[in-house]
């Protein structure tokens, strides 16, 4: 995957006064995290592949594929001998690549899990925050509740996978969810303690923050937890 | 409308349907990845250009230093407001109490005249041109004409002082200009309403400033909960919760009535029961009998006020989802804290419109009472509307009559308000209240546009708490 459409979904968690989204690149592998830490995403066998060391930018400073670090500051090529030098994020390739690995679950056979492609996200009614995903007894189902209107939207897939359920009920934001779809067109989900895990059994992989129906009004941080 | 659930039976339930974000990694390293630009310009922050003939050309309004004009104005919320004559005399770019939801700084730019084309310092009136100005208005003079002020004035509406800008702020202590029109206003018996979180007017030359005000003064603490370190999270720079409940008791032990504002409302970070018994007993013991409510500010729901909270590890989201953008959960879990802080003996209204019809005072800013010499309120707006129409007992209420009522009631404060109100009566124009948000329905047509009668309940909360209750019964 060309690393613009590799930054692309990135790009669209957005930047602003206070935080922005990063991205590390290192060989053929990306990462990117959202400003507010939520998502973070991994793509395989990005073109070009990088031959000096990793780097790490804000998604929104990225103008091209030549790249290096000087110092404090990050300096693109753009080409014509012009250069645009900004200043590089506190975040590394090693960094972004830690905290990823501590919730990759590509080798957690027994986690819950079912395939979802872009035609279930299809279902799904943009306007409403979160999605609700519920594992139990071998069936599976994504359900909105519309606290506008006080319906419910529910869709059911028969076969799950893996033998896990879901200890606890567990949400992701709608918009996370879509997100996952400009990357691939189908994962294999997995749902962790408190995270989810998005597969494409090729060359993207995601975690997501999950949502939990607690009495507790601040953010839970999981890599403090873990 | 009851239930057996309390409040926090009802979030509970709420809490199922919003959930709390996760966030994969420490929020002390999101605080830190701030944009860093360097060689940024050090001009006006923002720039106008406008397109004509001759190419594009910069526009800018450049204000005067002072804005006298602008400083006493009828909001341009009057058509949801009883009492919208609002006075400011600072202004300035940003307050020094830094408070993460302000709304202020918005409705700043868009509710009056826009002084952020030219960022102007902390500045205030000329008080001699203004209480010139002010007393010629009130004096019937002919400055002012047949504006809406002066029509305010007319009705004796009290001067409400703080709605723009906190109005008490260090530097008023040197300066002392808030001080000479609250003594100007003692002298001519006007009654005056403050909103403040400063404690500078529980000292004494304030406090005298007020108490002898012989048409009242009202003092409305914003007090979003008692908790000091709460409260030193969300707005830094202001005083501490135990400060301000300090200067409510002075307030109230000298005959002004303090009335403490939770002003938002926050479910999930400020309303646990442990919050609602230490709010509650600091209303003891500072004599406040009067709580005024208000859900999270829409016009603050931006990406900007949304990263303050996440910085400091508040779920912003979800507090948004519960008390404000649904009028569901928000209007239920307002009614029920409310109900239960009335079980504790506290005098409790809403600005709210899904839940005013429970309010204990027509006047949401629970101010009946508090003026020892009259006074007048905009009874054209919405909140005078359902009150007439509740009134009625059932009876369909059209536009002819509800005009001819306000007319009979001191009238319009404007022509443009009466327009403007008609529009909003008839679910239309773009006024930030809706009729329909309130306990009446709709009842047909008739002279000048729809009818509407009293309901019940608001159908809205009673839906939502049948829901509630459904949901709650099955654990």
């Amino acid at each position: 995957m060309n690393i613009r459409k590799a930054l692309g979904p990135a790009m669209a968690f957005g930047r602003g006064a206070s935080g922005d989204s990063v991205a590390a690149w290192g060989r053929d592998v990306l990462y990117a995290l959202s400003y507010d830490r939520t998502v973070m995403y991994r793509v395989d066998r990005v073109t070009p592949g990088r031959k000096g060391d990793p780097v790490a930018f804000r998604v929104s400073d990225f103008e091209s594929t030549d790249v290096k670090r000087e110092g404090p500051a990050l300096v693109f090529n753009v080409g014509d001998g012009a250069l645009v030098r900004v200043a590089a994020p506190a975040e590394t390739f090693e960094g972004l690549e830690a905290l990823f690995t501590r919730f990759d679950l590509r080798g957690a056979p027994d986690a819950a899990a079912v395939m979802l492609t872009s035609k279930d996200a299809m279902l799904l009614d943009g306007d409403l925050p979160h999605v609700e995903f519920v594992a139990r007894g071998g069936a599976f189902k994504i359900v909105q509740r519309d606290f506008y209107s006080g319906r419910t939207l529910e869709v059911e897939r028969k076969a799950m996978s893996g033998t896990g359920s879901v200890t606890r009920p567990l949400a992701m934001r709608t918009q996370d969810f879509k997100t996952l779809f400009q990357l691939a067109t189908s994962y294999v989900i997995k749902v962790g303690d408190g995270w989810f895990y998005a597969d494409n059994l090729a060359d993207v992989r995601a975690v997501v923050g999950g949502c939990l129906y607690e009495d507790v009004g601040r953010l839970n941080a999981l890599a403090e937890e873990a | 409308m009851e239930t057996e659930l309390t409040y926090w039976d009802i979030k509970e339930v709420v809490g199922r349907i919003v959930p709390r974000q996760s966030v994969l990694g420490s929020l002390s390293e999101a605080h830190r990845m701030r944009v860093r630009k360097t060689g940024r310009r050090s001009g006006p922050w923002y720039r106008e250009y406008r397109l004509n003939p001759e190419g594009w050309q910069e526009f800018s309004r450049v204000l005067p230093d002072t804005f006298d004009n602008s400083a006493l104005m009828v909001s341009r919320k009057a058509c949801g407001c009883p009492l919208p004559l609002n006075l400011d005399v600072w202004d300035g770019p940003v307050c020094s109490f830094n408070c993460l939801y302000c709304f202020a700084n918005y409705f700043r730019t868009t509710l009056y005249s826009s002084f952020f084309d030219q960022v102007q310092p902390l500045r205030t009136i000329d008080a001699d041109a203004f209480l010139a100005r002010l007393g010629a208005l009130m004096d019937g003079g002919a400055q002012g004409g047949q504006s809406a002020e002066r029509r305010a004035l007319d009705l004796r509406v009290p001067i409400r002082i703080g709605v723009r800008f906190e109005n008490f702020i260090p530097k008023e202590r040197k300066v002392g200009t808030a001080l000479r029109v609250l003594r100007f206003l003692a002298e001519r018996g006007y009654p005056v309403i403050v909103d403040t979180k400063s404690t500078l007017v529980g000292e004494d030359e304030y406090l005298r400033a007020l108490a002898d005000n012989a048409g009242g003064a009202v003092v409305q603490f914003s007090l979003s909960s008692g908790d000091d370190a709460f409260l030193r999270e969300i707005e830094p720079g202001a005083p501490l919760a135990s400060e301000r409940f300090e200067a409510l008791r002075r307030l109230n032990e000298a005959g002004v009535r303090g009335v403490a504002r939770i002003e938002p409302f926050l479910p999930f970070l400020a309303d646990s029961e442990e919050w609602a018994r230490n709010y509650v007993g600091r209303c003891r013991e500072a004599g406040v009998g009067y709580v005024c409510w208000d859900a999270f500010s829409y016009s603050c729901a931006n990406e900007h006020t949304r990263r303050l909270f996440h910085q400091r590890g508040l779920d912003f989201d979800r507090m948004f989802y519960a008390a404000s953008d649904s009028r569901l959960a928000t209007g239920l879990l307002l009614w029920a804290m409310m109900r239960h802080f009335r079980s504790e003996g506290l005098r409790c209204s809403t600005y709210d419109d899904t839940v005013s019809q429970y309010n204990d005072d027509v006047l949401c800013c629970q101010v009946t009472g508090a003026f020892k010499g009259g006074f007048g309120w905009n009874v054209g707006s919405s909140k005078g509307a359902e009150d007439y129409i509740r009134r009625q007992g059932g009876r369909a209420v059209s536009w002819g009559e509800f005009d001819a009522y306000v007319e009979g009631a001191g009238g319009w404060l404007s022509a443009g308000l009466r327009r403007d109100f008609w529009q909003l009566w008839n679910l239309d124009g773009d006024s930030a209240y809706s009729m329909a948000w309130s306990s009446v329905e709709p009842a047909g047509m008739g002279d000048g546009g729809m009818m509407w009668r009293a309901a019940a309940d608001n159908r809205v909360l009673v839906d939502a708490l049948r829901y509630v209750e459904m949901e709650a019964g099955r654990g």
